[in-house]
């Protein structure tokens, strides 16, 4: 199966080296602003209609392992596609793309910007941003909520587990690992549209 | 010293290991881990971070590593938070990828992954409130977070100008 997945990429119109797989994966690292979320479109271009060195299924497979297996989407994606393309080396050269910006850019502002958080203008602007984040991680939640969950087991899991975390503090691996196992073992008679 | 970085490193570790369902599901344990128990970061560096990583480019919880690491233990901490949170993705990610077909086929995967839907959901909402809590703390912010919810709901506008428009905000009202 390693062999079919690496064959495959023979009439592909541009030929994928490490410099070039870790370029593109580099330019979606310093150009997308919001996450890593924020990148999939950008990349399924990138990777899919500008370059073809995945076809669309392709693309929709690595993205499915990236989004089931833990870490950060953008990073699983990565080492998913860039295997996919020229192995292990590839994995590694897509990650060190997708990762050096953001880790470097982060350096720096902690080196040289943190201190000023404290500045008046500074500590005004974040104090307004504030509220924007809580907005926008509030309604990731309720739009997320809206496409994934169906059916009251999830409601009650998903209120059981929201009391635990928010009431009595639970640590958030707890959550993971219960769900986990709630979907393991709990017949999915009612959440069942995505099994239909 | 080296027991400062192998604890940075086993708590970014379990972040990634742990974090299902992208960044902002990652923000609770990120919480959990660096603020909670930790106490490497306070509550509102932690919310500084979060406004920092909307405004750069790359994964949330890349950011944060990087920031804690630094904050912590200087670059050599920045580099192993960072290789602590990317390390469980490394070790499952290809091994994951090798099987997808299976990922397809079975049920019994299938159903675990879709039980994780309410904890993720759950994850991010505790990520709000948490975050709420400390970052909404009087009229004028509740009613900006307030109109900032109706807007993403009604529009798509790109998270940016959220947080280009809470920073004037904050510039109108809390100088």
């Amino acid at each position: 199966m390693l062999e079919d997945l690496q064959v495959g990429n023979e009439n592909k119109s541009r030929q994928v080296t490490l410099f070039s797989l870790f370029y593109a994966f580099l330019k979606m690292g310093s150009f997308t602003f919001g996450g890593g979320i924020a990148m999939l479109p950008l990349l399924q271009v990138e990777l899919v209609e500008k370059n073809n060195w995945l076809d669309h299924q392709e693309y929709a497979d690595c993205l499915m392992v990236a989004q089931s297996t833990p870490g950060p989407i953008v990073v699983n994606l990565s080492l998913v596609s860039g295997y996919r393309l020229l192995g292990l080396k590839g994995g590694l050269s897509a990650l060190l793309g997708v990762i050096l910006p953001s880790f470097l850019l982060l350096l720096a502002i902690a080196i040289f910007l943190w201190q000023y958080r404290e500045n008046p203008l500074a500590h005004a602007a974040f104090r307004g941003i504030g509220p924007a984040v809580v907005a926008l991680i509030a309604a990731a939640a309720v739009k997320l909520g809206k496409n994934v969950l169906f059916g009251y087991r999830s409601l009650l899991l998903l209120v059981l587990f929201l009391g635990g975390l928010i009431v009595f503090n639970i640590h958030p691996l707890y959550v993971i690992i219960f769900g986990g196992l709630a979907g393991f073992f709990l017949p999915s008679a009612k959440d069942g549209r995505r099994e239909e | 010293m080296l027991i400062l970085l192998w604890q940075l490193f086993v708590a970014y570790f379990k972040i990634g290991l742990f974090g299902f369902g992208g960044g902002y599901a990652m923000l609770a344990l990120i919480e959990y881990e660096i603020v909670k128990v930790n106490q490497w970061l306070s509550i509102t560096e932690f919310i500084d971070i979060i406004a920092v990583a909307e405004m750069t480019p790359g994964p949330v919880a890349i950011n944060a590593a990087t920031v804690t690491g630094y904050r912590v233990a200087g670059f050599a901490g920045a580099a192993i938070a960072t290789l602590g949170v990317i390390f469980p993705s490394l070790m499952i990610a290809i091994p994951a990828a090798k099987l997808v077909s299976h990922f397809y086929h079975n049920p019994r995967l299938h159903r675990t992954l879709s039980g994780l839907y309410p904890a993720v959901i759950a994850l991010i909402g505790a990520a709000a409130v948490v975050v709420g809590r400390n970052a909404v703390t009087d009229l004028p912010g509740a009613l900006f977070a307030a109109a900032c919810l109706l807007l993403l709901f009604l529009t798509r506008l790109h998270p940016l100008i959220y947080i280009g428009a809470g920073a004037i905000f904050g510039l109108i009202f809390y100088l």
